[in-house]
């Protein structure tokens, strides 16, 4: 009884977060809106000449903040529970620094500059990167089976080597040429200041397919939760649902990887915070990530609004000061072999 | 080679055995290393031979290769070896304290820290020079101090402090991303060639506090070179054994601390030396030692090799940090295949 009424509580005030951060969004930047102005010109009665634009530009980043919040936050879920492992996130396990990797690739290489062609590279960057991480963790060359209960250290220790070699690569490729160098930077830090329209239709598709691949796979990963012997037994797929999940995991966080540049540490702390109060229950945990990774991004964003006066500090930014300490809280209370 | 393995190992004959292997190891590597250094003194955009780069060397004026071996290749040579020689004996700390060969002060974020606050103080503050060293220097020492202090619970967990380490990499790596995002398009080059770790630009006059650093460093971790091997035994027998385990510990990670961090602040970030000589010394050694000299010189040679093919293999020069970056992480990636086998 307890339970559900805590759980209760924390969902209305997840939603009444969302519901404050929206607006907050639109007035807070660096031309503020007041409320009364904000009311003019959304009920069309004029108002300043400059709020128009200004909004139309708010409305966009809102909606990006939104989706990318959301995404980041299944994504984290989903790779928590597909590697059993508390400490999965994209910006730990380098899966980031791979999308990136092969984002400058492409820019290097095949001259691409739009979001739409950055999507491609992203998100093979990062399926690739996931693949690689997860292979080395748990791959041990005497036995020849792979094991997929892999250390948390093991992984973590994986993708930081997987992500100091695609550093080096990316100098390598970018010392060299200067050009590239002046693209690539506005993208490394993740924001959601520059999105479009036709950048958030591009890569809905992908969005949409993995949150709804998440949502057909809870019952399936709720159960491997119990085990691989006892979901085996119960009649779950293990390997099809394992793969299924990572790949809903590697796409939610490369797509958005793609339209937002790497924003670290959301999918890390959202499904943390979301167990603290409703349990393990994915048939919650991944609803409730979604909505409170989408109002966490949105007012990380709105701080970043103002404390980087007068100008504005990336999203990206703001989450790796918000999430290193909890990292740092996860890792203390996780259970991580001697 | 023969005369460690199987009992011999632990008669007076033995250890006899062994110091000498050790020290032939040495001298093998020192050989090693000049032929390095003579190469990077004789080549470059123009060629000398031996004999007018020995009499520059000493003293005598030369036109064009005076200013070439006084001001861009004796500093790159010498300040190329004492880098990856601290690199080396601070990875080579680390890695025997917290006895495990991936908790390297690379992996662990300190050579981040210094770097962060290095690019802050150039890029953000506009400093320059010799401050600027002291920045990165403190940065690297305080990342070390908040992951030591976060990590300290009842029970020491040196996993749980190389996960810390990982955590605030992450972090700072955001850190270094943004300041790189709002510098100027005029100084860009000059930041990423700084982050990824180079010996361009580097001056005699560097040297001598420089060189006083690793020194003192240096001396400081030889002279607790019994703790340090006592300490890589395990949790409860230095205990025994009579070592203040706390007190020693602290010692020595700071020693390696300042070594990294004020190279760092040197040379930049050299990717993975740190790591890759302790363990490599740790390979070769085969035997209880500490061999805190030989990762030392081991690192020195990789910075040094690594110069080399940076500066003349390829059609643009590297930074040595690329080269050694490189070569670094494949390595990783195979010890961490192994590790995975040893421990099932």
């Amino acid at each position: 009884m307890e339970r559900k009424q805590q759980t209760a509580l924390f969902i209305t005030v997840s939603m009444l977060m969302l519901a404050v951060s929206i607006p907050l969004s639109f007035m807070i930047g660096a031309r503020d809106i007041p409320p009364g102005e904000l009311m003019d010109v959304l009920l069309g009665k004029g108002g300043d000449t400059l709020c128009l634009p200004i909004l139309q530009k708010r409305v966009i980043r809102t909606v990006l903040g939104l989706i990318t919040g959301s995404a980041l936050g299944i994504s984290g879920c989903l790779m928590q529970s597909v590697t059993r492992n508390p400490i999965a996130d994209p910006s730990i396990l380098g899966v980031n620094t791979g999308a990136s990797f092969f984002v400058v690739l492409g820019i290097a290489f095949a001259g691409i500059h739009t979001t739409a062609q950055y999507i491609w590279f992203a998100l093979f960057g990062a399926s690739v990167t996931a693949l690689l991480v997860f292979g080395i963790a748990s791959f041990s060359p005497g036995k020849g089976a792979v094991s997929y209960n892999v250390d948390p250290i093991r992984l973590a220790l994986s993708g930081a080597a997987v992500s100091t070699a695609f550093s080096s690569l990316i100098s390598t490729v970018m010392l060299p040429r200067t050009n590239v160098m002046q693209v690539f930077r506005f993208w490394q830090t993740g924001s959601i200041g520059s999105g479009t329209w036709s950048g958030i239709l591009m890569v809905l598709p992908f969005l949409m397919a993995g949150m709804i691949l998440s949502l057909v796979l809870i019952p399936s990963l709720n159960v491997l939760a119990l085990g691989d012997d006892i979901a085996l037994g119960l009649g779950v797929k293990v390997t099809r649902t394992r793969a299924l999940g990572a790949m809903a995991g590697v796409l939610l966080c490369g797509a958005t990887t793609a339209v937002a540049g790497p924003i670290g540490f959301v999918g890390l702390m959202v499904p943390h915070l979301v167990q603290v109060f409703c349990g393990n229950d994915l048939k919650a945990k991944i609803p409730l990530s979604a909505l409170n990774g989408a109002a966490l991004l949105l007012l990380s964003d709105i701080a970043g609004r103002i404390a980087g006066r007068p100008g504005e500090l990336e999203v990206g930014i703001v989450t790796a000061f918000l999430g290193a300490p909890v990292f740092v809280m996860i890792v203390r209370k996780a259970r991580v072999g001697k | 080679m023969k005369a460690d393995t199987g009992k011999t190992g632990i008669t007076e004959a033995g250890s006899r055995n062994r110091k000498k292997r050790e020290l032939r190891i040495l001298a093998f590597m020192f050989g090693i290393w000049c032929i390095a250094a003579v190469f990077l003194l004789l080549y470059g955009d123009q060629v000398y031979s031996p004999g007018t780069v020995l009499r520059v060397l000493l003293g005598e004026e030369i036109r064009g290769a005076g200013y070439a071996v006084w001001t861009i290749r004796l500093p790159r040579v010498l300040v190329g070896t004492l880098a990856g020689f601290s690199f080396g004996i601070a990875g080579n700390t680390f890695q025997k304290i917290l006895r495990n060969a991936l908790a390297s002060p690379d992996v662990m974020g300190i050579t981040s820290g210094a770097s962060a606050a290095a690019v802050f103080a150039m890029m953000v503050l506009g400093l320059s020079g010799l401050i600027v060293s002291f920045m990165a220097l403190a940065g690297g020492v305080t990342v070390a101090a908040v992951i030591l202090l976060i990590s300290q619970q009842k029970e020491f967990s040196v996993n749980k402090m190389i996960l810390t380490g990982i955590g605030i990499q992450a972090m700072l790596q955001a850190v270094i991303n943004f300041i790189i995002l709002k510098t100027s398009d005029y100084n860009i080059a000059d930041a990423l060639r700084w982050l990824s770790g180079s010996l361009n630009g580097v001056r005699m006059r560097d040297l001598s506090l420089f060189g006083f650093i690793v020194i003192l460093c240096t001396a400081v971790i030889l002279a607790y070179e019994r703790e340090l091997q006592i300490l890589g035994l395990g949790e409860e027998l230095p205990v025994t054994l009579g070592v203040n385990v706390k007190g020693s510990r602290r010692f020595l990670i700071y020693s390696a601390v300042i070594l990294c961090a004020g190279t760092t602040a040197v040379t930049g970030p050299l990717s993975s030396v740190a790591f890759m000589s302790g363990h490599l010394a740790g390979r070769i050694l085969k035997t209880g030692g500490t061999g805190t000299v030989h990762a030392g010189l081991i690192g020195a040679l990789l910075v040094l090799i690594s110069e080399a093919v940076g500066q003349f293999a390829f059609s643009t020069r590297y930074p040595v940090g690329v080269i050694t970056g490189i070569i670094g992480a494949p390595y990783l990636i195979c010890l961490l295949a192994g590790l995975n086998r040893k421990n099932g």
